[in-house]
């Protein structure tokens, strides 16, 4: 509901979601890339994952931190060397409000396309054979060549 | 002068906050276009559906020809359709069906502002240009693969509709006896001018020479040609005419020449014979910006012409580029002055 009070509310948020990142910059230094799964059990963490090694090949990124909150990912991280942070789903969220006030595409990389805000891609989900597979691909890691 | 001062001084603060404190700012324009959406509510109902647009002419144009087919879809009856005025103001006149709130472009952008921190909450609001710059998370790059053409980021990626759309006419100026005259006056030939549009926002222009060899060229072959540009480079006379005028004008000139822009998008429903000069598909398609080329960009392709339509003729050259292309597909001046005698040719051939 757009009323004085849920945008204050997200200002706040905002604001917190600064110092956590403030935070996060201190404690992991020299970090090129912040990859944040903000989705619980959803098919875009899946498709992250899976692309994750190749995204950071392509960009060449040497140091990167992800940063998630769902259990079905910790499992999956329990074997790997990759530097990550489990945070709880509304810290990330507040992380994504400051991103909406905040240009941090640079540093971050959000594996959604409904937080901070709603790009409309999942519209052409099953439109031409468009997958959210496709989504990631092209629209968050953009390494579709 | 003490107006002027304050002004300097207002600009200067935004400037430094702009740069030193973005945060702030993002913040100042959030309560801004929080506050300006209550004042659209209070005016309108507080049940309006915002339609907010914030984007070019040619996008607007055809936001404008399609969106009744999501508002049936919908059933939204009481709506208001909202945005930059640079983008709307002009183009709302082909529309007079739609109400229009006006408002300034920082305020607009506000509210973009707002649309990112809120999102989907702001409810009974529908963002038309979901693609734009300032939303920096993800944006859509999908949307311009091969799979889709320029019509479909309207319909399926903005609007979402879900059965097959309809195009809304424009409302062009009829031709009269008095804008007749007023056409004469100017010095336009009934059926035997040419407006010539060698600018566009989103592709490169020829080089100034071509143009005015193309010019001199059509000259001779009896036409008189105005040109609808900035600067009065190209040898002949500018003409700027309210898009709303369009109709009648092109109706009585005959012909339309011009690069691929959005001013194509509005007067591709005029009657009228009309050449459109796209960029040349390269080996590496850039999906990052814009796509001009005739596979998604065509007037044809997006069904804003009919395919068996011949008045207009659709060419591609490697003379244009997308306007993000930065190295050349010319390769040595050779196959410069071949492209430009094989544009020459196709453009009279066609006339």
């Amino acid at each position: 509901m757009n009323n004085k009070y849920s945008v204050i509310r997200r200002l706040r948020y905002a604001f917190r979601g600064y110092f956590i990142w403030k935070k996060i910059q201190i404690r992991h230094k020299e970090i090129e890339k912040y990859i944040i799964f903000p989705e619980i059990s959803s098919e875009y963490n899946f498709w992250g994952l899976k692309f994750l090694p190749e995204y950071v090949e392509k960009k060449n990124i040497k140091k990167y931190v992800v940063i998630y909150s769902d259990s079905e990912m910790k499992q999956k991280f329990s074997n790997t060397s990759i530097t990550k942070i489990c945070f709880p789903e509304n810290r990330i969220q507040m992380m994504l409000c400051y991103y909406a006030l905040a240009d941090m595409s640079s540093k971050w990389t959000v594996v959604s396309v409904k937080l901070p805000y709603n790009t409309k891609a999942e519209n052409l989900l099953g439109r031409n054979g468009v997958t959210k597979r496709e989504i990631v691909q092209y629209d968050i890691y953009q390494i579709e060549n | 002068m003490l107006k002027k001062v304050r002004c300097v001084i207002r600009e200067r603060i935004k400037l430094i906050i702009r740069g030193y404190f973005p945060i702030i700012e993002s913040v100042y324009m959030i309560i801004l276009g929080n506050g300006e959406i209550k004042k659209i509510r209070n005016k309108y109902g507080s049940d309006v559906h915002i339609i907010f647009m914030f984007g070019a002419t040619g996008d607007t144009y055809i936001q404008l020809r399609i969106i009744h087919n999501y508002l049936e879809e919908r059933d939204i009856k009481n709506y208001v359709l909202t945005g930059n005025p640079q983008g709307i103001r002009e183009i709302i006149k082909l529309f007079p069906q739609y109400k229009f709130h006006p408002m300034r472009d920082y305020v607009a952008a506000s509210i973009q502002k707002l649309y990112m921190l809120m999102s989907d909450d702001l409810e009974n609001f529908t963002v038309m240009f979901p693609w734009t710059y300032e939303l920096y998370a993800n944006r859509c790059r999908i949307r311009m693969t091969e799979k889709f053409n320029f019509m479909d980021t309207y319909c399926w990626y903005v609007l979402n509709l879900k059965q097959k759309y309809t195009l809304a006419s424009p409302q062009f100026l009829k031709l009269t006896p008095a804008l007749e005259t007023k056409y004469k006056t100017i010095g336009i030939n009934k059926g035997k001018t040419i407006i010539l549009a060698p600018e566009a926002n989103s592709v490169t222009t020829l080089d100034s020479c071509l143009w005015k060899e193309i010019i001199e060229a059509l000259q001779k072959c009896g036409y008189t040609v105005f040109i609808n540009a900035r600067e009065g480079k190209y040898g002949c006379k500018n003409l700027f005419l309210p898009y709303f005028e369009y109709g009648s004008l092109l109706e009585y000139a005959g012909f339309f020449i011009g690069v691929r822009s959005g001013l194509c998008d509005i007067i591709s429903s005029i009657v009228c014979k009309k050449i459109i000069i796209y960029p040349q598909k390269t080996d590496k398609v850039n999906y990052n910006e814009h796509r001009s080329e005739i596979d998604f960009c065509g007037l044809k392709v997006m069904g804003l012409v009919k395919q068996t339509d011949s008045n207009l003729v659709e060419i591609d050259t490697k003379l244009v580029r997308n306007i993000t292309q930065k190295e050349n597909n010319i390769k040595d001046n050779e196959e410069y002055i071949q492209e430009c005698k094989l544009l020459k040719h196709n453009i009279l051939m066609n006339l």
